[in-house]
């Protein structure tokens, strides 16, 4: 449990799926607290015993195959069967009495459905919890109705919990517009990380055969903290390490023979290749998840410039104002530009004069990311000589 | 875990606030747009019941009052980002003050429930203090309207509408409400970290990425190229607009900097130039750690990012040695070979004394990235650990 509150505090730095969990496990506790608080008061509520032990009977069945859903990692299916048990636990009350208060389970239903922030639940269930209320307040209007009320509040009832249903509606959908965009900026800088750090292994590479040294998971001395390592650990959690010394055998076999080698080889088990796969992405010797985070570590320390409000413009124009400089600015990117593929069709022969003559430099870059409008209607209008005097890289 | 733990890069602060407010100015938008159709909804209400001007009046012009205000601090705004986190406790307090006000003069119960309206509107925000103003003000309103109007929520024929079931369902009504709003606030944050954290990657790559091409002497030695080709199409360019060549001494001065003279001498041989015009230049130089530099290393990286829309909602994106699809076996390695490969070190980057690393893996974001069954071993055991390197390693960790 503390652990549990530990992880619903720091929430900001757990990913979508942990999130979506701990949502999970949060709305079941507060199901679980209205389900306790329905037994004493369903004898307030007009059904017969029987209806009252089978519904309230049903209930805590509902919770127990949403905690085995929940075990079984089938988060999903439990998410939209919690949302399935609140309008029920909604009807029940609403069904049973007339007052304020079953009324307010229209709300307690709806804000567990946005709770999730998933559009087409909301849609689904949400209007279904809507037009429900709507039924309600004109049918039972005498149970929210006061003697001396305003005229017209049953449709101010109505209105009111329209509203409600939008304004939480405009929030899924702003949240969705935003973190979709967030999304999208940051799957662009993993890969444009991921590009930079192609490079950073390639450079260490270089500096690794330049020392003669072989490489870090051929260390024997690697190797043996490593290996003791992790059964030290693995005895802690299994108390047994020796699955794990096979494991970490294996780890090292992919590093010299090749995840793909292993993954076409028809004589390796599937089970295997699975954990073989599940294994590449820690692999040390390619632009792996794991290089990455070691790299990502290490430039923790790496000196570095105060921060400073521009720290991440790559706009030319946050450099200089003057238009003919950011012309000359443009005119020295695009020669870079040009080197760089010089270089890497240097690789590739075969392709080299093909890749010279159609690429456009700029076609896939979005230059609006770099330049002012001026700066790429000058490019358009001037592209031919551009590409003439700028793309000869001798 | 311990206490809350700290980012790794302490960059990152600065540029989360700045996508806190570059997001505010949108919900404060959004925020008093719903505040003014609901003062279109309850004048025309008002004046269709006919109530009394002296009713409507005061409430339209607290409406109005609250929004001119918001609008008048969103627009400083503009200037000040503090006006614009002004504007949404103004919002937050009128709001409610304004709903109360309507439940006095109504004496409605069907006014009730604009209270959660105006919470969940005010949610919007993702603020833990206009959480906290809501959940004291929203209480505040309720338990007033209880001890004040007992009468207020006895309808004609209400079986069992009890003051304190009214009480008790609004706070768990309250506490649901809270527990979303916290909730939805920390993925917000999670969203924000990622992108600062991206950001700050990023810089510090393209600074590590300058360095090992200067320390494997890859980078361009000769810059002279370059400016040959600048001169030759500039000058062409002027010919073409039949101008006089406005680019070349500027180009002049480019080389000079990029031939390490010294601002003197420069200013010297081009006196109409100051020294801020030479430290604006020296930013436009090809050579090494240059701003243009970086811009021009970015924009080769960026050339052949191809997002399909499936990948943007895909969690392969976030690295961690702590996946869900992993095994615990699988999780306890990639823990082991990342310790042990800072341990050892790598070829060509600077050593990371054994107090950092154990910082940044149990105080910073980093303790999220690793199995607490596996973190918790790593932190009652550290001596352990160390024993295990220094028995391979000898005593400092890694050779190098």
């Amino acid at each position: 449990m503390k652990e549990f509150m530990k992880k619903v505090f720091n929430t900001e730095f757990l990913p979508m799926s942990e999130v979506r969990k701990i949502k999970l496990w949060l709305v079941m506790g507060f199901l679980s607290l209205l389900t306790i608080v329905t037994i004493p008061y369903s004898t307030f509520f007009d059904y017969s015993l029987a209806m009252k032990i089978i519904t309230i009977s049903g209930l805590f069945l509902l919770l127990f195959i949403m905690f085995l859903l929940v075990r079984f990692g089938k988060t999903l299916a439990a998410i939209q069967i919690s949302i399935i048990y609140s309008i029920l636990i909604m009807l029940y009350y609403t069904q049973g009495v007339s007052s304020f208060y079953a009324y307010m389970f229209f709300y307690i239903a709806l804000s567990i459905i946005i709770f999730y922030q998933e559009l087409f639940s909301y849609l689904a269930y949400g209007t279904l919890v809507l037009i429900l209320g709507a039924y309600y307040t004109f049918s039972f209007r005498e149970g929210l109705v006061t003697a001396t009320d305003i005229i017209g509040s049953e449709y101010i009832f109505v209105t009111v919990l329209v509203l409600f249903y939008l304004v939480n509606l405009i929030h899924i959908l702003h949240n969705e517009k935003i973190y979709t965009d967030l999304n999208y900026e940051w799957v662009k800088m993993n890969h444009i990380i991921h590009h930079y750090q192609d490079d950073i292994l390639y450079y260490l590479e270089d500096i690794r055969q330049d020392a003669h040294q072989s490489p870090i998971y051929e260390n024997l001395q690697f190797q043996q903290a490593a290996f003791e390592l992790s059964q030290f650990i693995a005895e802690q959690i299994m108390k047994d390490g020796k699955e794990i010394v096979n494991l970490m055998d294996l780890y090292v076999y992919i590093h010299e023979k090749g995840l793909n080698t292993i993954i076409e080889n028809p004589e390796i088990s599937t089970a295997m290749k699975k954990t073989s796969n599940l294994l590449g992405k820690y692999l040390l010797n390619e632009n792996t998840d794991m290089f990455s985070m070691i790299i990502n570590f290490y430039i923790r320390f790496e000196e570095t410039k105060s921060y400073q409000k521009n720290r991440y413009s790559y706009r030319v124009d946050d450099l200089t104002t003057q238009r003919d400089e950011q012309i000359i600015a443009f005119c020295l990117i695009y020669t870079y530009l040009a080197k760089e593929l010089e270089k890497s069709t240097k690789w590739n022969k075969a392709d080299r004069e093909d890749e010279n003559d159609k690429e456009d430099l700029l076609a896939s870059i979005e230059l609006g990311e770099f330049f002012t409008d001026e700066v790429i209607a000058f490019y358009n209008d001037n592209q031919e000589m551009i590409k003439e005097y700028l793309k000869q890289t001798k | 875990m311990s206490k809350k733990k700290t980012y790794a890069f302490a960059e990152i602060e600065q540029y989360r606030e700045y996508l806190e407010i570059k997001n505010l100015r949108g919900k404060n938008i959004i925020v008093s747009g719903v505040f003014f159709v609901l003062l279109i909804l309850t004048m025309t209400y008002m004046i269709i019941a006919k109530m009394p001007w002296s009713t409507i009046l005061p409430l339209a012009v607290s409406f109005l009052l609250i929004l001119a205000t918001s609008f008048i601090f969103t627009a400083y705004g503009e200037e000040d980002f503090s006006y614009l986190k002004i504007s949404r406790y103004i919002l937050t307090l009128g709001m409610f003050s304004v709903v109360t006000a309507m439940i006095i003069l109504m004496q409605s119960p069907s006014i009730i429930p604009l209270l959660f309206v105006v919470y969940c509107l005010l949610a919007i925000y993702q603020d833990i203090k206009v959480m906290v103003v809501s959940n004291i003000y929203f209480l505040f309103t309720m338990v007033f309207i209880v001890l004040k109007y007992p009468n207020l929520l006895m309808a004609q024929n209400s079986a069992s509408g009890s003051n304190f079931s009214m009480t008790f369902f609004a706070i768990l009504f309250l506490i649901m409400l809270s527990i979303s709003s916290y909730i939805i606030m920390k993925e917000k944050s999670f969203f924000y970290n990622q992108i600062s954290k991206s950001k700050e990657i990023e810089y510090r790559n393209i600074d590590l990425l300058i360095k090992l091409r200067h320390q494997t002497s890859k980078q361009e030695k000769d810059f002279s190229s370059y400016y040959d080709h600048l001169k030759e199409f500039l000058q062409a360019f002027s010919d073409k607009l039949e101008l006089p060549n406005i680019f070349e001494e500027k180009i002049n001065i480019l080389i000079d900097l990029e031939n390490q003279l010294k601002y003197d001498e420069i200013l010297k041989k081009h006196p109409d130039f100051t020294v801020d015009d030479l430290d604006r230049l020296s930013r436009l130089c090809v050579s090494n750690k240059s701003a243009l530099d970086r811009i021009a290393l970015k924009m080769s990286k960026t050339k052949t990012i191809d997002i399909k829309r499936r990948e943007i909602f895909s969690a392969t994106h976030f690295k961690s040695f702590n996946k869900q699809s992993d095994s615990i076996e699988i999780r306890i390695i990639a823990f082991v070979i990342f310790y042990v490969a800072l341990k050892k070190g790598l070829l060509g980057m600077d050593k990371i004394s054994d107090e950092e690393i154990y910082h940044m893996i149990t105080k910073t974001d980093y303790y999220y990235y690793i199995d607490s069954r596996v973190m918790k071993i790593y932190e009652e055991n550290a001596d352990v650990f160390e024993a295990i390197i220094v028995d391979a390693f000898g005593q400092g960790g890694g050779s190098r």
